[in-house]
């Protein structure tokens, strides 16, 4: 796999607001790659950075090798699907999906080919004569991810486009997005506050948290092993318990809750506690999903957990 | 049921409806009617209007003489509207656009010079641009010119003064329809490859294309009727439709002829408003 998109150290502060704090992020080619968070954690002002509408405070992102903070927009290889869609409300659809490449010049025959081409691919033809305010909302949301793929960019940058949308139109639209992801091959940057929405299409998924990236990997991984306990309650259902290590034992850890003990079943590395894995009567929080519960006719041990999701450090 | 229906319906409708039909009738409807009525009417030897119906009034109009001040009019008020756009434009996108917290206070001292009466500023204007006047006083001083520059009673000293008039009401609707403008669309013309100047044509212009119209009306059509300031600052060089009706009302003692002349102008204002409502103009933000 290549990497595409490379974030390194990047920084950025409105006034006393640090909005993206150290980001380092890469990017590969043809993945399907989610910003996931709350409002207000950053993955927009992230999208914005790589489009070129916010400027790094400090850091460098660079996309296909090359650092783009000196390149205006529209000399970017990226374009962007905006949440609120964005489309020129006094130009037909036609107009509006041949507008990239009218900009570019490319000959007027070339241009018809491909909008109707992209019309169809988003199942919009016959569509071309009417203007966006004639269209519904998933319509328009098909419209502008169209005018973005016309431009065959390297990096889709999407922003919430499926907000507006309602839950039934949202969970087509969705499968619609990664059919088109895998046909046309494109990376895709998707930001989204649906963690459904995450795991459903992505191939990686970045969890952001105050500016900070807690966390990136596949939604398995995210799921599985939650990197801190945002990540562990902000994705699924979970229970958390806070306790102190006792004993690790042949990589089995024995972990004191509020009314008694949990042992993991999984490997728990055993370290110094600060830089490299568990210390014995270090404070930590265990993170079980409900379904790896299961409860035993026990005498002694009302409560077992099949496995343990995670441990992780406080 | 009839009594309760007009106490529950017909009588608040009219309490609250009535005084500004009142008003309407009486103060737009009725002078109206009266200038129509009397732009048939005809003069006697001593001036007097007489009711003898006559076409005469509209025949006159078509007078060479007046047909050049039409013609001076029209180049006046074109010019005029022609400067204002280009100096309010950039001026009312950076005020709209600002995101400045001084954003309101540039928009104020757009409006607050013109809570003085335009005639005193015309005035004012007329000893600042004088050849005793403040400005060629000062540059005599400086010796920057050793004659004083013969700025008045010009058609530009006119265009500049009916600039200086209308400004603002090119700036509000243009204002309005710049700060509707919603800022995504131009990111998103940025992002598909527009340079800034084909981001303007191709996106900002159109989008504020019924700002800059309705601004063009509005200034427009009072350059036509604004006698006062051709009188001052044009020192009759530079008449137009107004300063001929006033003329009829006043000096000429010509009603009927003047009232001609005002239904005229009406006229023209009534065809500008409806093409600018044909192509799609909003009539609300022509803000009458």
């Amino acid at each position: 796999m290549n990497t595409i998109v490379d974030i390194k150290g990047v920084n950025k502060i409105y006034g006393t607001n640090h909005v993206v704090k150290d980001l380092n992020l890469l990017v590969e080619e043809g993945e399907f790659l989610t910003l996931l968070g709350s409002s207000g954690c950053g993955k927009t002002t992230t999208l914005r950075m790589i489009a070129g509408f916010e400027e790094p405070t400090t850091g460098s992102i660079t996309v296909e090798g090359e650092p783009i903070e000196d390149k205006e927009p529209y000399e970017r290889n990226v374009n962007t699907v905006f949440q609120s869609y964005a489309l020129f409300p006094h130009m037909t659809i036609y107009d509006n999906v041949a507008y990239g490449l009218k900009m570019k010049k490319v000959p007027k025959k070339e241009i018809k080919e491909r909008v109707l081409k992209m019309l169809e691919m988003v199942q919009l033809s016959g569509f071309e004569k009417r203007y966006p305010s004639q269209l519904s909302g998933g319509q328009k949301q098909r419209v502008a991810i169209a005018r973005a793929l016309i431009n065959r960019p390297k990096v889709l940058l999407l922003d919430e486009p499926l907000g507006a949308l309602d839950l039934k139109l949202r969970k087509q639209m969705q499968l619609e997005l990664k059919r088109l992801q895998k046909k046309l091959n494109i990376t895709f940057i998707y930001v989204t506050h649906d963690q459904e929405e995450a795991l459903t299409m992505s191939d990686r998924i970045a969890i952001m948290h105050d500016g900070v990236m807690d966390q990136i990997g596949s939604p398995t991984e995210i799921y599985e092993r939650p990197a801190t306990k945002f990540v562990a309650t902000f994705i699924g259902e979970t229970n958390v318990f806070d306790g102190t290590i006792r004993s690790i034992e042949g990589g089995k850890a024995v972990i004191g809750i509020e009314n008694g003990e949990v042992t993991s079943s999984g490997s728990v590395e055993e370290g110094d506690g600060k830089n490299t894995g568990f210390a014995v009567n270090e404070f930590v929080t265990v993170s079980v999903r409900p379904e790896k519960m299961h409860f035993l006719r026990n005498r002694w041990r009302a409560l077992r957990f099949r496995r343990l999701s995670e441990i992780t450090s406080m | 049921m009839t009594k309760k229906r007009f106490r529950e319906k017909t009588l608040p409708a009219a309490v609250m409806v009535g005084p500004v039909t009142l008003w309407l009738i009486l103060l737009v409807a009725v002078p109206l009617i009266y200038i129509l009525v009397m732009s048939f009417c005809s003069i006697d030897q001593y001036y007097n209007v007489t009711f003898h119906f006559t076409v005469d009034n509209y025949r006159h109009l078509i007078d060479a003489s007046y047909i050049k001040i039409y013609v001076q009019s029209l180049v006046i008020a074109l010019l005029t509207t022609l400067i204002c756009i280009v100096v309010a434009y950039p001026f009312t996108y950076i005020i709209a656009r600002t995101k400045s917290r001084f954003k309101s206070l540039l928009y104020m001292l757009v409006i607050i010079p013109f809570w003085t009466n335009s005639l005193i500023r015309i005035y004012g204007w007329k000893s600042f641009l004088g050849t005793t006047g403040w400005l060629n006083s000062i540059l005599m001083k400086l010796h920057i010119i050793s004659q004083p520059l013969d700025l008045l009673f010009k058609q530009g000293t006119t265009v500049f003064g009916m600039v200086y008039c209308l400004f603002p009401f090119m700036v509000l609707p243009l204002y309005t329809a710049i700060g509707k403008l919603d800022s995504t669309l131009l990111e998103a013309s940025c992002d598909l490859g527009a340079k800034g100047y084909k981001t303007f044509l191709k996106v900002i212009l159109p989008l504020t294309a019924s700002g800059i119209f309705s601004g063009c009306i509005m200034v427009f059509i009072p350059c036509l009727g604004y006698f006062f300031v051709s009188n001052i600052l044009g020192g009759g060089n530079s008449d137009v439709i107004g300063n001929l009706i006033e003329r009829q009302f006043k000096s000429g003692n010509n009603w009927p002829l003047g009232a001609a002349l005002s239904i005229i102008l009406i006229v023209i204002t009534l065809v500008l408003v409806k093409l600018y409502q044909k192509t799609g103009g909003d009539m609300d933000s022509l803000g009458v």
